[in-house]
């Protein structure tokens, strides 16, 4: 069997988290070791849920641990008046959790941060951190475990962006969430691919290719073409020019499979975290004028092939329906 | 068409000598003071240039100095860019007991009053001199039909990631300015700016036309330094800077769309800028997707019609007294 990259996969899991994991999980290129979860799309708790029955769902037998319920500095926030629920539907999953069934398999006893750091002494290759929520479990585990630094290969997040925002203009949600996490995973010193939203709201899921995850998928395809419905809606009404929502998680992960897919340049970034209207700006620098590159950020992707990518994975869990 | 009263605040500058050759050529307007402020250059250097430039322009509006400094926070100047005396190292005389002992938030003001609602601002330097008029005359808002600066960046910066230099010269300033109230503040900024620019080719052509003319002198200088900034840095760096590709002149660009606002794509969004983050700082921020819930403050300038803008710049660089020589 050729190389898998191995991966934890981190998620405030939501749709386009769950397109995700679709992705990495019917790619043969990619060994998801685990997942963890965080709050951001809705409560860690909703999240681990949705994580545990997407898992069922996509047959994938990995753990599944919680992780942090606040930003490092924030207060936990109340989900039932929260407004993102409207983005992602009150479950998270664009209201169709409930067409999924009831997991098989338990959370992990170990909290997320402790579920890293056994995956990654565990295994014989360097680990890829895969974060698509906000990056408070990411930043906890680099304080906590300093030691299994050296044994992350890098960190492949979506987050960010170059140029604007989308839950501020100058700030992206997974970064707005937990400003000080995301600087700490910045300045860490490991190779990271910043996956913002300069290339993430090309990734874009067009009406043919929603019909596509129905003819292609199965009982798979077609829980995810419920899923998307509302965000759909969502995302019609936020730029009625599109072509379709956006797949921002997906954009990581389909930059691991093959980095052809996903244009990215060395930047220097840098997270603000005191500004006024900036706080939570990820601070790209494509010249580096006065720091070496630290991260490499998408700014392109090839749409056709990134949502090739994701049928293909589809046909491959279907494979032996 | 009567003329359009303006008044002219500026820090040159290169590209402001283009500019304001510009639109003393364009024969539209009434320009009815120049103000000089710090900025690319310090005010001992700027205060020179605008007499001179209003000198080669063959106007006869008084010339004044304000601002040396930013309101609050000082920064580096750009001698770099544009040569130690601002000018490219242009060597000229002016007799500088001819700058105005009047202040230009007083001239400014009074011009405002006694155009009773027809002057215009066009600001191409940090806004120092605008702020203090706004601090020393919160209504002049109302007595200002067009308020134009070149200013800022939706995208990428030329001063630090972000800021524009002229902005993050004075960032405050700015933001006094945009809480003003003016009822249009035309911004034409880094990113518009770059969509206007002359072609090698025309560029070339306007560098060998035989002109004997008062411009000349200051075209010559403003091309040289271009084609040997060029030198410095290699196609894939000014892709990056996002420098257009040909040559470019910020300052110039926007008088066009002072002068033909017709030819560029304009279009209101309520603005802010950063003025408590260092890395940030200067930054504008447009609301796009209206998060803040505010009123549009700015009319900004999203492209520009780069042939229109290269024709209007070779009418105007042959309208100058001599001409071309047959």
């Amino acid at each position: 069997m050729s190389y898998r990259i191995p991966i934890i996969f981190d998620t405030d899991i939501g749709v386009d988290d769950a397109f995700a994991l679709l992705l990495a999980a019917g790619n043969p290129s990619i060994d998801i070791l685990g997942i963890t979860t965080v709050f951001g799309n809705n409560s860690v708790d909703n999240c681990t849920e949705n994580a545990l029955r997407v898992c069922e769902l996509l047959d994938l037998d990995v753990p599944v641990a919680k992780g942090a319920r606040k930003s490092l500095f924030g207060e936990e926030k109340d989900y039932t008046l929260h407004k993102n629920n409207f983005v992602h539907g009150e479950d998270g999953l664009g209201g169709k959790r409930y067409m999924l069934k009831d997991p098989r398999k338990k959370v992990e006893d170990c909290d997320a941060v402790d579920l890293i750091a056994r995956l990654v002494r565990r295994s014989d290759e360097k680990v890829v951190l895969v974060p698509v929520g906000p990056l408070t479990n990411i930043a906890m585990f680099l304080l906590t475990y300093p030691e299994l630094k050296s044994q992350i290969d890098g960190i492949a997040l979506m987050g960010g962006a170059a140029y604007g925002g989308n839950y501020l203009p100058l700030a992206e949600a997974n970064i707005a969430n937990d400003p000080e996490a995301a600087k700490i995973v910045f300045q860490s010193g490991l190779k990271i691919v910043m996956c913002g939203l300069d290339a993430t709201e090309k990734a874009m899921l067009s009406k043919d290719d929603r019909e596509m995850l129905r003819v292609v998928g199965g009982s798979i395809g077609t829980f995810y073409y419920d899923m998307v419905k509302d965000y759909v809606t969502v995302s019609e009404r936020f730029d009625p020019n599109r072509l379709g929502p956006c797949l921002h998680d997906s954009v990581p992960v389909a930059w691991l499979i093959n980095p052809d897919i996903v244009k990215t340049e060395p930047c220097h970034v840098e997270v603000d975290i005191v500004g006024q209207y900036s706080k939570a700006c990820t601070v790209t620098d494509v010249l580096c004028r006065d720091n070496k590159p630290n991260a490499m950020v998408a700014f392109d992707l090839n749409r056709e092939e990134f949502i090739k990518l994701h049928l293909d994975a589809l046909k491959w869990l279907n494979r032996n329906q | 068409m009567s003329l359009r009263p303006l008044i002219i605040d500026t820090d040159p500058g290169g590209d402001d000598a283009q500019a304001i050759m510009l639109l003393a050529a364009s024969g539209m307007f009434n320009i009815r003071a120049i103000c000089a402020v710090h900025g690319n250059v310090g005010l001992e250097y700027t205060r020179r240039n605008a007499l001179y430039l209003k000198e080669t322009a063959g106007l006869t509006c008084p010339v004044c100095q304000g601002a040396s400094e930013a309101l609050i926070a000082r920064q580096p100047r750009a001698a770099y860019a544009h040569g130690n005396n601002g000018l490219s190292g242009l060597e000229f005389e002016v007799n500088e007991d001819k700058i105005s002992r009047k202040h230009p938030w007083d001239v400014i003001y009074d011009e405002a009053l006694h155009w009773g609602g027809e002057l215009e601002i066009f600001a191409i330097g940090p806004l120092t001199n605008i702020a203090i008029t706004l601090l020393r005359h919160p209504d002049l808002p109302n007595y200002i039909k067009q308020f134009t600066i070149m200013g800022g960046a939706a995208t990428k910066g030329n001063s630090g990631a972000y800021g524009e230099f002229n902005i993050a010269q004075d960032p405050h300033a700015l933001k006094i300015c945009l809480s003003a109230g003016f009822k249009k503040f035309v911004m034409v900024d880094l990113d518009s700016c770059r969509t206007a620019f002359l072609t090698d080719e025309e560029a070339e052509y306007l560098d060998n036309l035989p002109m004997s003319n008062p411009w000349k002198p200051l075209y010559d200088k403003f091309a040289m330094a271009q084609r040997e900034r060029r030198l410095l840095m290699t196609e894939e760096q000014r892709q990056k800077m996002g420098f257009p590709k040909g040559r470019g002149g910020c300052d110039a660009a926007s008088a066009f769309v002072l002068a033909h606002p017709e030819s560029a794509v304009l279009e209101d969004y309520f603005c802010l800028c950063e003025t408590r983050s260092t890395l940030n700082f200067g930054q504008t921020i447009f609301d796009w997707r209206g998060r803040f819930r505010e009123k549009p403050n700015v009319t900004l300038a999203r492209s520009i019609d780069r042939d229109a803008y290269a024709a209007w710049y070779l009418e105007m660089l042959h309208s100058y007294d001599g001409g071309i020589e047959s």
